[in-house]
């Protein structure tokens, strides 16, 4: 114990050893730990993100009109009109089925939204008295559900609430009509907090869409009959279905091109800070050979020049990931906006999770590679001939 | 008086076409004793010393230690031998520089015996304990070479093995480090072997070399 002191005593003392150098070698290496911790945390949280969203849905199974089943789902995700649409007569039909434990008819629209960004638009989703005893932990957090299933009325999920400065009793005008503000939404960091709700039937006279729904969600008895109620559902001619899973399985699958590219971007990234410390340790090393070949002529062991050489570099090594640790808290949100702005789907919640796992699994990982190269340098430090290296010049 | 190095027959020659930096040197140094190599520049005074300390291996010859011959030592040993009986003082002090003069002292300690408390002592003995905290560039000339004569004790090693330790000094440090030299080879009873030009102390043992051969002194 004592001597593991002595030996952290030396490697402190030799970062005075040229500082500047040190310095810049292990913000090389808090570099490459905060870009493999964001990495490592992207895949984590958007996959843990796009569950949640998944999640928060409440069903298990998306049945909705003739088309991409995947795009109708993902804009259900993600926010946006489904120009397709089931009848009243085939989405009694879907419902029948056995395997149908709970459904909730759903008609989803999109217009511009007033004071905002040109280019924004708001989401009116016409819901049934299903809708929310559906949602996993949906609750209401002021007021209560509608009137009548054709009330003139409005819930409003959280953040539209906010952002508006909306609450119960206020009005809000939708296509010519006033709508009165019946509830608003718990806050649940998915896409219905910047939802509008209105009654089914009320949407589908406002939107003109009489007896027709976007989808119908369906929550089965038993998730092993989902093969049993999709076969059979396949057979509607104007309906299709896709289970939840599958579209989730569909975006992690196209998200893998991405991450693959962000995983080289890492490791090089590693790699390169692993050359640094190896490059920045071995210049150290030559210009030290005078010290090194002192300390040999004092009578230290290989073993321990060993030692010393390598513990002064993963002190750097060390350092520097602690330093990565923190740089990848501070950058979690400029990386959270660069995915947002650079990829086409991205669930909604945080898509960074620099979880503990994610931390150690990065941490390690640079501490390994950097320990790796700092060991070249040291093993040639340590082999040296003490009488050559004692001529090696003033130290 | 016991015997702590025998040299016998000790030869050095380096290069292709061998070049005699030592020549059949016969020599014993007792525990304790002041022995002084001189000689003029390139006589072999510095191969001499560090075949001594095993930190060469010699041509020909034994140079045993406490009758242990270090040629047939395996590194490890010989490396064991000069961490555990040997402390070294050299003309240009040898301290690494980006170390205060209290870490120079316990350089030592990193990899062998001795203990903190002793290199605090040893730093007052050689009025350096005002400065321990200072670096070798902070210190002068003579203030460095009595750091290193710190270092060079600082473990209790059997003999000391200085190189020219008062060469690149003024007169008044010169004095100071032999004084120092002397007295504490004395009080700690440990060997001194030194290469020197100087005058040399009267209580010192003298042998002379010359091209690579012992004179009478």
């Amino acid at each position: 114990m004592k001597r593991a002191g002595r030996v952290l005593a030396w490697a402190l003392a030799g970062l005075r050893y040229r500082p500047g150098r040190a310095a810049l070698a292990g913000l090389a290496v808090g570099a490459a730990t905060a870009l493999a911790a964001l990495t490592l945390g992207f895949r984590e949280g958007y996959e843990r993100a796009l569950a949640r969203n998944v999640e928060a849905l409440g069903y298990q199974v998306l049945v909705t009109g003739k088309g991409c089943p995947h795009e109708a789902a993902t804009l259900l995700l993600r926010g946006g009109s489904i120009p397709m649409y089931i009848q009243d007569d085939v989405a009694r039909h879907v419902e029948a089925q056995p395997e149908v434990a709970a459904s909730t008819r759903f008609l989803l629209q999109a217009l511009p939204a007033q004071h905002a960004a040109p280019d924004a638009t708001q989401l009116y989703l016409g819901i049934d008295e299903h809708f929310l005893a559906l949602k996993p932990g949906a609750e209401l957090q002021r007021g209560g559900w509608f009137s009548s299933p054709v009330a003139d009325e409005a819930l409003l999920g959280y953040q539209v609430a906010e952002y508006r400065r909306l609450s119960v009793g206020d009005e809000l005008r939708v296509l010519g009509s006033t709508l009165r503000v019946a509830g608003v939404l718990d806050q649940s960091g998915t896409q219905d907090d910047g939802t509008v709700f209105l009654p089914l039937r009320r949407a589908q006279e406002l939107f003109e869409r009489p007896d027709r729904v976007t989808g119908i969600g369906v929550r089965l008895h038993d998730l092993g009959q989902a093969a049993a109620f999709v076969e059979r559902v396949y057979d509607v001619p104007s309906v299709q279905v896709v289970r939840m899973s599958q579209v989730q399985e569909t975006i992690l699958g196209v998200l893998r091109g991405v991450q693959a590219l962000l995983y080289a971007f890492a490791a090089s990234s590693l790699a390169a800070a692993a050359l640094g410390v190896a490059g920045v340790a071995l210049l150290s090393w030559s210009e030290r050979t005078p010290e090194l070949g002192l300390l040999r002529a004092l009578g230290c062991p290989a073993g321990t020049l060993f030692r010393l050489a390598w513990a002064e570099w993963l002190l750097v090594s060390a350092v520097g990931v602690a330093g990565g640790v923190a740089l990848a808290f501070l950058l979690r949100g400029a990386a959270d906006a660069w995915v947002r702005a650079n990829l086409a789907f991205v669930p909604v919640g945080g898509v960074i999770a620099l979880s503990g796992g994610v931390l150690l699994r990065s941490a390690a990982a640079a501490l390994a590679v950097t320990a790796v190269a700092a060991a070249l340098p040291a093993w040639r430090a340590a082999t040296r001939s003490p009488l050559a290296t004692m001529r090696g010049g003033a130290l | 008086m016991t015997a702590l190095l025998v040299a016998r027959d000790l030869t050095r020659e380096y290069g292709p076409e061998p070049v005699r930096a030592l020549v059949g040197v016969d020599l014993t140094v007792a525990e304790g004793e002041l022995l002084l190599v001189t000689g003029g520049s390139g006589s072999g005074k510095t191969t001499l010393l560090s075949l001594l300390a095993g930190l060469d291996a010699p041509t020909r010859g034994v140079v045993e230690f406490r009758g242990e011959p270090l040629g047939e030592a395996s590194p490890g040993r010989r490396a064991e031998l000069r961490r555990e009986h040997m402390g070294f003082v050299f003309q240009d002090f040898r301290l690494v520089r980006h170390l205060t003069a209290r870490e120079n002292v316990r350089l030592p300690l990193l990899f062998g015996s001795g203990d903190a408390a002793r290199a605090e002592a040893l730093l007052s003995r050689v009025g350096l304990a005002a400065k321990a905290a200072r670096r070798p560039e902070e210190l002068s000339r003579g203030e460095m070479q009595r750091a290193a004569l710190a270092r060079a004790l600082v473990h209790r090693p059997a003999v000391v093995f200085a190189d020219e330790p008062t060469a690149s000094l003024d007169p008044i440090s010169r004095a100071t480090v032999w004084e120092l030299l002397t007295e504490l080879g004395r009080e700690e009873g440990v060997a001194v072997v030194a290469a020197t030009h100087d005058e040399v102390p009267a209580e010192a043992r003298v042998v002379r070399l010359h091209e690579g051969r012992l004179e009478d002194a």
